[in-house]
């Protein structure tokens, strides 16, 4: 097979799998809260520099513990910028976009504040364990680990929502508000905790897209979210699978067209924005989405 | 005794006028502030430089913004349309006329016919103006499919693309990447002259003037209501007859055209290159920090806003924040501060005064101002259809209503 | 077809029409006609299909199959608001005011405005029509306010002026009694009948549920019950219709 074509297949699979989770954080919440979280691509980010911050400036922790610290940390970072922000402009979305990239701009001027604008960091790879040959490859261990675990983290989520108490009043609650109300459920409480999962998430894909590559930048996180919304509007805004395979695709595209010219690095953005135009235009409800509201 | 009358008559006639020129009837469907106040704040505009031109720039640069904001708001504010990606329209005037100037080669361009030599820019603006309204088509055509958060999304995005491409290495023959395209400003023949500053901030004064009024023309026009019912309610509007579609992108195209025109004055005014930069989040931002400190839906709300935005941030950040920092030794985060406070600004906005504080304020004065009397509510035209005709006609249902109910528990 | 007494088309033709929502069948295979100047009723059970009828006609829904003929054209694929510049007007069962606008704004948007007319021109006459309009349904004085601000009653009352500012040969009123007292069902009772009374070749469909209302406006009942038509006539024959009775109590007496 031509290298080429193996580089290709071999880097999209595994920058799909990288990008599920934070697809998936980002399709739930709208699913079961109707927010659009701009923000979502910020926490991505802010997941990383914390991250370093405990594993490598501050505690010098080891790389996990770092990892479990960070998690819990942005959990908590989630739910304050939920009470806080989104909260009180439940139900209007105009306010919730402008909210919510207000707090992406708050969060990247903080992490510039801090660490500067285009400085690369070191972060410290807990996977390293080397690369080995496939097919005449050269594939990194981290890269299939952070594979094998950012699917394995999917398909443990998507069974904690079928089959727990907690997921199954999430599914309710993304089908109808109201008469999930009735039925008991405490929606407040419920959007809270679907945020807390959605910061985890971000957080987690975070982890296991810039470790990798050692370095992560203040600017990523709009590209991240370009990339996350891209997916989760093929995939269909609240469907699972969508993201899924949404990750994939879109996963494959930003290759393809990195590959697509020797500077082409630059342009992998514009896959996602095409993507997500021609979607938006043709099929605005992606390919598994719900329908979108036609009445007022 | 003639003279007492007509004394008494014109005393009347001027109070009249002037409760009507508050609460009218035009002043209350179309959101504008007392004209009086308006024609004020004109005035003290145009003396500014008078009192001293140390803070001309910092207007100047308010002029500008100004246009971004309004033309921001007349989509969003009046049609519902969010468009997070206003940056778009800034930047691409901006690389428009730069593209267009870099193109033709020379800073001038000599007309045969009249025998003269203009500066190019005469033409590339107007030019850049048309492919502005014509990318608002483009833009808004897509727009139309799409709906609340997902078109935020969209628009969002889309500046995201024009930074890719005007960053991207292999083009930087044509857009020269980060330091972008040299172009000529307005006033470079009054180089070293003193009076620059002045006619400058005059310049983006009467665009900002002509923007405004046009803006207001459309918002006060059948035209400016469509937009505002289709805000409410779409479904409504299409039954009421109105073509949604054509209204919508209307609001786009002038939007647009507006949006367009104000980074062609940057570029051509302040800055004098047009560069990626401009098509940053931040420059999306600004109309809606703008907005939002003024009032939402409104003509005031963000020329008020972009002057109280551009105050905050070039006299009072400076002034009073930068000291402060520096006694901490912490000058260093001065930029990212400044953007952490106004982004924490506008979430409060948001949340405490959903439609802009300037208009919360005039809608509380507006309130407060309402005659107690039911019958100067109205225009004059109103006093045919008095209190009296309305609670006979009432009266009357009601004692109809009451026999019939009489008669009846009297058969039953 | 034509109507028997006239040689004229009928004003509104619902030929066939049948809407699916994926399985479930709403409006199935109805036909009906009405002339100028009809007061029709439309009743039925909740769920019988009169409000997909309904947006149908006005060109909301697409129907499946069917046709719809207004004034001899094909409306059928029409979007909703060139129905409205054929003719056909229609109120919303869920209120729909234009909350940011004052209660006049509201009905100056329904109006049509003659072409070329300037802007002061332009508001003072559609300031009168608009006020003349909102004193036939007896909102004047409210007319500064936000329709924000209205009551239900009077928001009932704005979707009929609204209605009525198009200057349609057909208005379809979706329950406009929902949720009066007695005194505002009277009142818009009066309403509607002087409102046929100004203008006779204007029709009326209007679906309802307070047939004592209902009864004492229209000419002529249709009955819907599951998509279909079920009976049709005068409305003293069918308050006395076994089936049409059937029906509203789901079983004999």
């Amino acid at each position: 097979m031509d290298a080429n074509l193996l580089k290709i297949l071999v880097d999209g699979l595994f920058r799909g799998g990288s990008y599920s989770l934070m697809a998936l954080g980002l399709t739930l919440l709208y699913g079961v809260a109707r927010i659009v979280n701009m923000s979502h691509g910020s926490l991505f980010m802010l997941s990383v520099y914390i991250y370093y911050i405990f594993s490598t400036i501050i505690l010098g922790l080891d790389p996990w513990l770092a990892l479990m610290v960070t998690i819990l940390v942005m959990g908590v970072i989630g739910a304050i910028i939920h009470r806080l922000a989104v909260h009180p402009v439940l139900g209007d979305d105009v306010a919730i976009l402008v909210v919510t990239i207000t707090i992406a701009v708050i969060i990247q001027a903080l992490v510039m504040m801090f660490f500067g604008s285009s400085q690369a960091i070191n972060l410290k790879n807990p996977m390293d364990f080397g690369y080995f040959k496939f097919y005449g490859l050269e594939v990194s261990w981290t890269s299939v680990i952070t594979f094998v675990l950012s699917l394995s983290l999917f398909a443990l989520v998507t069974l904690f929502i079928s089959k727990t108490k907690i997921g199954k009043a999430m599914q309710a609650l993304s089908q109808d508000r109201e008469a999930a109300m009735l039925m008991g459920i405490n929606t407040n409480r419920l959007y809270t905790f679907t945020m807390i999962l959605s910061a985890i998430l971000a957080s987690l894909a975070g982890f296991m897209y810039c470790v990798p590559t050692r370095s992560v930048v203040p600017g990523v996180w709009l590209s991240a979210i370009t990339s996350a919304f891209a997916i989760v509007i093929l995939g269909g805004l609240g469907s699972i699978k969508g993201s899924l395979i949404g990750s994939f695709v879109i996963g494959y595209s930003e290759i393809i067209v990195r590959n697509l010219h020797t500077e082409g690095m630059a342009l992998m953005p514009l896959a996602a924005l095409c993507v997500m135009i021609t979607v938006l235009v043709i099929r605005p409800k992606g390919l598994f989405g719900k329908r979108v509201e036609m009445e007022d | 005794m003639p003279i007492k009358e007509r004394l008494a008559d014109s005393a009347r006639m001027v109070r009249g006028y002037i409760v009507r020129a508050y609460s009218s009837f035009t002043a209350k469907v179309f959101d504008v502030p007392p004209r009086l106040l308006a024609f004020l704040s004109l005035l003290v505009l145009l003396a500014i430089p008078c009192l001293g031109g140390k803070y001309l720039s910092m207007l100047t640069y308010a002029c500008v913004y100004a246009i971004l904001a309004v033309s921001w708001d007349l989509l969003v504010g009046r049609t519902g349309q969010v468009s997070l990606g206003h940056a778009f329209f800034f930047g691409m005037g901006a690389y428009s006329s730069a593209l267009l100037i870099q193109y033709y080669g020379s800073d001038t361009v000599t007309i045969l016919l009249l025998q003269t030599t203009i500066p190019i820019f005469l033409i590339t603006i107007p030019a850049a103006l048309a492919i502005g309204v014509v990318l608002a088509i483009l833009l808004g055509l897509p727009a139309l499919r799409v709906k609340g958060p997902y078109l935020g999304l969209l628009t969002l995005c889309i500046p995201l693309i024009m930074s890719t491409i005007t960053n991207w290495h292999p083009l930087s023959d044509i857009f020269h990447g980060t330091s972008g395209i040299k172009v000529p400003l307005f006033f470079s023949f009054l180089r070293g002259n003193p009076i620059r500053d002045t006619v400058e901030y005059y310049f983006a004064l009467t665009v900002l003037f002509f923007s405004a009024v046009i803006i207001y023309k459309v918002a006060t026009s059948k035209t400016g209501i469509v937009f505002v019912s289709i805000l409410d309610n779409e479904l409504a509007a299409k039954a009421c007859g109105i073509n949604v579609t054509r209204y919508k992108l209307l609001s786009f195209v002038i939007s647009g055209l507006f949006g367009t025109l104000s980074g062609c004055i940057y570029v051509h005014l302040i800055t004098m290159r047009a560069r990626p930069l401009l098509f940053d989040l931040t420059y999306s931002f600004l109309p809606i920090t703008m907005t939002f400190l003024g009032g939402l839906g409104t003509i005031y709300g963000p020329l008020v806003g972009a002057f109280i935005y551009n105050f905050l941030d070039q006299y009072i950040m400076p002034t009073y924040l930068a000291p402060v920092l520096d006694s901490m030794g912490l000058s260093t985060y001065f930029g990212q501060l400044r953007i952490i406070i106004f982004a924490l600004i506008v979430i409060t906005i948001i949340i405490k005064w959903p439609r802009g504080i300037a208009r919360t304020i005039v809608d509380k004065l507006d309130d407060l101002a309402k005659p107690r009397d039911i019958e100067e509510r109205g225009p004059r035209i109103w006093k045919k259809y008095k209190k009296e005709q309305k609670e006979s006609r009432l009266r009357k249902i009601f004692s109809r209503f009451k026999k019939k109910q009489e008669e009846k528990e009297v058969e039953t | 077809m034509s109507s028997p007494e006239s040689g004229k088309p009928h004003l509104l033709e619902v030929i066939n029409v049948t809407k699916k929502f994926g399985g479930l069948v709403a409006v199935n295979n109805i036909s009906l006609q009405i002339d100028e100047g009809e007061r029709v009723g439309l009743i039925g059970p909740n769920g019988a299909g009169k409000t997909t009828l309904f947006n149908i006609i006005s060109g909301f829904l697409k129907p499946t199959s069917g046709k719809i003929m207004f004034k001899g054209e094909d409306i059928t694929k029409l979007p909703p608001h060139k129905i409205v510049n054929k003719g056909i007007a229609r109120t919303f069962q869920i209120m729909r005011p234009f909350r940011h606008l004052p209660v006049i704004a509201n009905v100056m948007v329904s109006l049509k405005s003659p072409r070329g007319s300037r802007k002061i021109e332009w508001v003072k006459t559609m300031e009168r029509k608009a006020l003349d309009l909102l004193e036939d349904v007896g909102l004047s004085e409210l007319m500064l306010e936000p329709a924000e601000n209205l009551g239900y009653g009077d928001l009932k009352r704005l979707e009929v002026a609204r209605a009525l500012a198009t200057e349609p040969d057909l208005i379809m009123l979706d329950e406009p009694f929902g949720g009066l007292n007695p005194v505002e069902t009277e009142f818009l009772t009066r309403t509607l009948i002087t409102m046929h009374q100004d203008e006779p070749s204007r029709a009326i469909l209007i679906v309802e549920h307070k047939l004592y209302a209902l009864m004492k406006i229209v000419d002529r009942v249709i009955v819907m019950h599951q998509g279909e038509k079920i009976a049709e006539g005068k409305p003293e024959e069918i308050v006395k219709n076994k089936k049409v009775i059937e029906v509203y109590t789901g079983g004999t007496l």
